[in-house]
């Protein structure tokens, strides 16, 4: 089985994309059968190449970070590509990973929803999709706090490895929460914890003092 | 008022719109101020995600691209109206790399509105925000339903006063006249 993994982050081969990617991929990559091949939407002049990769795939994952509610911009030039191109891309089972740096889920439902829509426009298979949020931290939280959320990862691949449909509880386990509980609504409202995490890179950068600059007034 | 257009269409090829586009905007023009962007013509990178303008220089974009007229005219516009034709069942990517550059003007820090976690803006200018779908015929009401539920999240994300919608044809640009006469 080929997968062909497309990471639809504009940071590219730096991205949370593709660590969250490895936690799927870890469960299968062993498999003697299994092969995968990464692209990377970032590379805007490779397009031609990309498409013809994709026409290798027995299985196309995409994962992406949520951009002002969507698909980032690079993203969605991607997908124009894919759907110039669908005849070769009809019936390919595709599934699809949106992480935001939000910690609800509820902020990617609509971009989900989008991604099964596009699916079935361009005549592929659509397998399901996922949805974790609060990405932007991954590489500051320990990975012990992701344990559960990895565990599932592990389970998705397996599906991806079998072309099956992803399991309803992984998928809820990895969108928890979607929305935020009361409690942490009150705590967040009135002790700003994400402040400390912007402000802190604002100083390491000596931009503190700039941070409310308003420079195209 | 102060309208901000940013016209996504990405090619030559929806004349008739671009035609009944520029007569808006002449008209709009004797009363108001506009800024009319189209992105095509313009040299705008895709956001990268490095995220400079919070962390770095608080405001300012890591590129230095036509993008920063938009931004300026955001920082202070009362309305601003994104133009689009549907492609892939979305709004165009010329469209959607605006959006995403967006985030100079928005503050890193994530506060609670309405029990959702959002950015606070930047600037103090209220703005309203309007998405006119370009119709050329073959519209899908699923892509419709999406790219509006779309930008009443991003009306959200952007502390929109109000947000509007349509669905135009080439020859029905005129709901653009009466909706900016009632504000």
């Amino acid at each position: 089985m080929k997968l062909v993994i497309v990471n639809g982050s504009p940071r590219g081969r730096k991205s949370n994309s593709d660590k969250i990617i490895e936690w799927p991929l870890s469960e299968i990559k062993a498999n003697q059968d299994f092969v995968y091949e990464k692209v990377y939407v970032t590379e805007l002049n490779e397009r031609v190449k990309q498409i013809e990769v994709l026409k290798t795939a027995d299985y196309i994952l995409v994962i992406f970070p949520l951009y002002t509610d969507s698909m980032p911009g690079i993203t969605k030039e991607f997908f124009e590509h894919m759907e110039k191109n669908k005849e070769s891309l009809a019936l390919k089972p595709i599934s699809f990973i949106i992480h935001s740096g939000f910690p609800e889920a509820l902020q990617s439902r609509n971009a989900l929803k989008y991604t099964e829509y596009f699916s079935k426009l361009i005549g592929m298979k659509y397998m399901g999709g996922i949805i974790m949020g609060g990405s932007e931290a991954l590489s500051a939280a320990p990975q012990s706090i992701y344990r559960k959320k990895i565990k599932a990862f592990k389970s998705i691949g397996r599906s991806i490895y079998k072309c099956k449909e992803f399991e309803a509880a992984d998928k809820i386990i990895i969108s928890k929460p979607e929305a935020l509980p009361k409690v942490q609504l009150f705590i967040m409202k009135y002790l700003n914890i994400s402040d400390f995490f912007w402000n802190s890179l604002l100083k390491k950068n000596n931009a503190f003092e700039k941070r409310f600059d308003k420079p195209y007034l | 008022m102060h309208l901000t257009f940013i016209n996504g269409i990405p090619n030559d090829e929806l004349k008739k719109h671009e035609i009944a586009l520029e007569k808006i905007k002449k008209q709009l023009e004797k009363q108001h101020e506009v800024d009319f962007f189209t992105v095509r013509n313009m040299n705008i990178s895709y956001c990268c995600g490095c995220l400079s303008c919070w962390t770095k220089t608080p405001g300012l974009c890591i590129f230095n691209d036509d993008m920063s007229l938009i931004l300026k005219s955001m920082a202070s516009t009362d309305y601003l109206i994104y133009i689009s034709p549907v492609s892939a069942g979305f709004v165009t990517s010329d469209t959607k790399k605006v959006m995403d550059r967006f985030i100079p003007n928005a503050l890193p820090y994530i506060k609670i509105y309405d029990g959702e976690c959002h950015h606070p803006k930047r600037y103090n200018n209220n703005v309203k925000l309007g998405v006119v779908i370009l119709d050329e015929g073959n519209l899908e009401s699923e892509a419709v339903e999406l790219i509006t539920k779309t930008f009443e999240r991003f009306s959200k994300n952007m502390h929109a006063t109000k947000f509007f919608k349509a669905v135009v044809k080439a020859d029905e640009m005129e709901v653009l006249l009466n909706e900016i006469s009632n504000c």
